[in-house]
C-alpha cells in the first residue's frame, strides 16, 4: 500500500503539536444528514469522514471525533429533520445535502444553537450570497469551478459553445453553464446557443438533433449535470458522430462516469473541473486507497471532501483548545488555515464562507485520467 | 427537412418507449383496477438480475434479451402473488398504496442490499449504432424501439382476441363476476396479466439499459410516471388509449424540446402538463376511455 505522505504529515502534526495545549478529553460531534440513497447519493461524503474521523481517533489525540449519519434519501426536507436530531444530541457541526433548500433552513437551526454548518461539496454561490455567519463550504463556488474549465477548453482550441442548462438542481445546473459562457466569451470565445434538459434524462436524442441542425456545429458543448445522466449523453453525442468537446462539472467527477461511457475513446474530448485530482496518483487517491485497504467504501473526491471537514473541524478544535462549537468556528476561519486532505493547507481566512483553492481541470487520455491544469483561474465571472 | 426527420423519428422513439412502459401498467389496470406504481422497480429488478448474471459471466445480448423477458415475468407475477393478491378484495387505494409500499421497498433493496450509485451496464451497447440512410442518420436502437414497440402491441392485441386466456382476460376487464361464473379461474387470468405486464417490462428494460449503459436503483420510476400520464390520456384501462397516450406523449415532449425556442426551454414541463390538461378537458376520459355517470358530479 502506497504511504500517503502528506496526509499522514497533517495527522501527525495534528497529533503532536497540540499536546500540551489541549486537554485530551472532549469530543467533537459531526452530525451528517447525508444523501446514503436517492439521486445524490454519488456524490455523498459520509465514507471519507468515517475513514477520517477513524484515523483520527486511532491517533488517539486531540478531541474524540463522532460521526452521527443517517440517511436523507436525497430529500431537503428530510435533512432539516434529522439536523434537528443532531443539534439536539450536541453535534458541535453538522452538514445536510449539499444545495440550498437543504443547507439554508440548516443554517437557521444550527445558528440557534451555535453550531457551524459544513456543508464538504457544496458549492452553491446562494449559500454565499446569504452569507451566513454560521456556514461553511468545502469546495469553491460555481463560477470559479466555471471559469477555470472555461479558460482550459479554450487553450484547447473550442471557440464555439452550446450551454446545456437545467433548474433541477438550482444554480448548480443552471447558472454554471451560463458562468462558463462569461468566462468563455471573456477569454474570446462565443455561446452559440443555449439547449435546456431535465434530470433523469436517458434520451438526449431532441438535444443532439438540435446541435447537429447547427452549422458549423459547435466545438465545445457544457453540462452541469449528474451521472449517470451526463455519462449517457456523451455516448449518445459520439454515437451520432459529435466530436467537438464535452465540458463537464464536479458532476462529473464519480468513478461510474467511465463505466457508464462504455468506450475510453469516447472519453478523449471530455474534460471537467473538481475539487482535487484523484485517479491520478495523487495524495488524494493514496488517501482514498488507505481508507479502502482500511474497509471504508470511499469512492472519489467527495469522500476526500468529507475528510477535509473532519481534519479541519479537528485541527480546529486543537487549535481553539476547546470543543465549545463557535471556538471551533472561529479556529476554522482564523488565519493560516487548517490542514486538509484535498490541498495541504486549506484556509477561510479570505472569503469567510469558502475556502482559497485551485481549481483541477481533468481531461482524459485513452481513457484515463489526466490532469489538465491546477490553478485559480485569471477571470472569474461576477456573482456577488 | 431532415431536422424534422429527426425529431418525427426521436418523437417515435420516445413514444414507444412510453407506450411499452404504460401498456404494463394498463394490463393490469384493466383486469384488477390496479396502477401498479412498482412497476418501475420490476423493470429495476429485471435490470439488476442481468447485471448479477453478466457480472457472473453471461456476455451474449440474445440470450441477456430472453432472461430479461422471462425475470420480468417472474418478477411480476412473484408481486402479484406477494403483495398484491392479499389486497384484491380492498378498496382500490389500497392496492395504490400497497404498490407504493412495494415500489419503495423494492428501490430501498437495489440500495442498501447492491448500491444506491449506479453501475455500469455495457452487454447492450451494440444496439446503438448509427445507419445512414440517405440524407438521414438515424439511431439503430430507436428504430430497433419503434419495431420492436410496434411488434409487442400487436401480438397484445392477437393474444387478448384470438387466445381463450386473451379473451377470458377482456371479459374479465368488463365483468369479473360473470367470467368466474363461466368457470374460468380468477386467479390464473390475474396472474397472465401480471405475466404479460412483466413480459413488456422485460422488453422495456432491455431499451432502457441500452440506452442508459448502466443500472440505477430509480431507473424506473421516473418513467412510470410518464407511463401513468400516458395511460390517463389515452384513458385508463384501453390498451389501445395507453399505446395511443404514450405515442402522443412522446410527441408532445419531442415537439416542444425541438419547437420551443432557447430561452422558453425551462417551461417545456409546464408546457407539457398545460396540453395534456387541454386534451383532459376535451375529452375527460381519455382519447380512448369510456364515458362514466358522476351522479351529482356532473355540471
Amino acid at each position: 500500500m502506497k504511504i500517503n505522505k502528506s496526509i499522514g504529515f497533517a495527522v501527525g502534526m495534528m497529533a503532536a503539536l497540540p499536546v500540551a495545549a489541549f486537554a485530551q478529553e472532549g469530543e467533537v460531534k459531526i452530525g451528517l444528514a447525508a444523501s446514503l440513497t436517492g439521486p445524490y447519493a454519488p456524490y455523498a461524503e459520509v465514507e471519507g469522514a468515517r475513514c477520517m474521523a477513524d484515523k483520527l481517533n486511532k491517533a488517539g489525540e486531540g478531541p474524540k471525533i463522532t460521526l452521527l449519519v443517517e440517511d436523507t434519501r436525497s430529500e431537503p426536507q428530510l435533512s432539516v429533520t434529522i439536523a434537528q436530531k443532531f443539534l439536539d444530541e450536541g453535534a458541535q457541526v453538522i452538514t445536510g445535502i449539499p444545495f440550498p433548500d437543504s443547507l439554508i433552513p440548516l443554517s437557521q437551526l444550527a445558528a440557534n444553537y451555535g453550531v457551524t454548518v459544513f456543508s464538504a461539496p457544496n458549492t452553491q454561490v446562494e449559500m454565499q450570497v446569504a452569507g451566513f455567519d454560521n456556514f461553511l463550504a468545502g469546495a469553491v463556488p460555481d463560477p470559479v469551478n466555471g471559469a477555470a474549465t472555461a479558460e482550459a477548453v479554450y487553450a484547447a482550441g473550442a471557440r464555439t459553445v452550446v450551454l446545456f442548462t437545467s433548474a433541477d438542481a438550482g444554480s448548480w445546473s443552471e447558472m454554471l453553464p451560463e458562468w462558463f459562457g462569461q468566462a468563455f466569451e471573456h477569454a474570446g470565445g462565443k455561446v452559440v446557443g443555449k439547449l435546456t434538459h431535465s434530470f433523469g434524462t436517458t434520451d438526449w436524442s431532441p438535444q443532439i438533433a438540435r446541435l447537429k441542425a447547427m452549422d458549423p456545429m459547435p466545438d465545445a458543448i457544457m453540462i452541469s449535470s449528474v451521472l449517470p445522466d451526463v455519462g449517457i449523453l456523451i455516448r449518445q453525442l459520439k454515437a451520432n458522430g459529435y466530436d467537438g468537446w464535452i465540458i463537464g462539472s464536479d458532476g462529473f467527477d464519480d468513478p461510474s462516469l467511465e463505466g457508464s461511457v462504455g468506450d475510453a475513446a469516447a472519453l478523449n474530448k471530455v474534460m471537467f473541473a473538481t475539487h482535487g485530482p484523484t485517479g491520478l496518483d495523487s495524495t488524494i487517491d493514496a488517501f482514498l486507497s488507505e481508507c479502502k485497504a482500511a474497509g471504508f467504501k470511499v469512492q472519489g473526491i467527495f469522500d476526500a471532501l468529507g475528510a477535509d471537514m473532519v481534519l479541519e473541524t479537528h485541527a480546529a478544535a486543537v487549535k481553539a483548545g476547546s470543543v465549545d462549537p463557535v471556538a471551533i468556528r472561529t479556529a476554522l476561519r482564523a488565519e493560516g488555515g487548517n490542514p486538509g486532505v484535498t490541498a495541504p493547507v486549506i484556509s477561510y481566512a479570505e472569503n469567510g464562507g469558502f475556502p482559497v483553492k485551485s481549481v483541477p481541470v481533468i481531461g482524459f487520455k485513452d481513457g484515463k485520467r489526466v490532469l489538465v491544469s491546477d490553478s485559480m483561474p485569471s477571470f472569474v465571472p461576477a456573482w456577488r | 427537412m431532415e431536422y424534422f426527420v429527426q425529431q418525427l423519428v426521436n418523437a417515435l422513439a420516445f413514444g414507444s418507449e412510453y407506450a411499452l412502459v404504460a401498456l404494463g401498467l394498463a394490463v393490469v389496470f384493466s383486469i384488477m383496477g390496479l396502477v401498479n406504481f412498482a412497476h418501475g422497480e420490476v423493470i429495476g429488478a429485471i435490470a439488476y438480475s442481468l447485471l448479477l448474471t453478466a457480472s457472473v459471466g453471461l456476455s451474449s445480448p440474445f440470450l441477456a434479451v430472453v432472461l430479461a423477458v422471462l425475470a420480468g415475468i417472474a418478477v411480476s407475477v412473484a408481486l402479484e402473488r406477494v403483495a398484491f393478491r392479499p389486497v384484491r378484495n380492498a378498496p382500490t387505494t389500497t392496492g395504490l398504496l400497497t404498490a407504493f409500499g412495494v415500489s419503495i421497498l423494492l428501490q430501498n433493496m437495489f440500495q442498501l442490499l447492491i448500491s444506491p450509485r449506479p453501475q455500469a451496464f455495457s452487454l447492450f451497447n451494440g444496439m446503438s449504432t448509427t445507419w445512414h440512410l440517405g440524407p438521414y442518420s438515424v439511431s439503430s436502437l430507436q428504430v430497433m424501439e419503434f419495431v420492436v414497440a410496434a411488434i409487442s402491441m400487436a401480438a397484445l392485441v392477437l393474444f387478448l382476441n384470438r387466445s381463450t386466456l386473451g379473451v377470458a382476460m377482456r371479459a374479465a376487464s368488463r365483468d369479473f363476476s360473470t367470467v368466474r361464473l363461466m368457470g374460468i379461474r380468477a386467479n390464473r387470468v390475474i396472474a397472465a396479466a401480471f405475466a404479460i405486464s412483466g413480459a413488456l417490462a422485460g422488453i422495456a428494460c432491455v431499451f432502457i439499459l441500452a440506452r442508459r449503459g448502466g443500472v440505477a436503483p430509480d431507473m424506473g420510476f421516473g418513467l412510470v410516471l410518464k407511463a401513468f400520464v400516458a395511460c390517463v390520456i389515452g384513458g385508463f384501462g384501453s390498451l389501445i388509449g395507453a399505446a395511443a397516450g404514450g405515442m402522443l406523449l412522446g410527441f408532445i415532449e419531442v415537439g416542444l424540446l425541438a419547437a420551443l425556442p432557447q430561452e422558453m426551454g425551462g417551461l417545456k414541463e409546464a408546457f407539457t402538463y398545460v396540453i395534456v390538461t387541454l386534451i383532459l378537458l376535451y375529452k375527460p376520459e381519455g382519447l380512448f376511455g369510456t364515458r362514466r355517470e358522476l351522479g351529482d358530479k356532473e355540471f
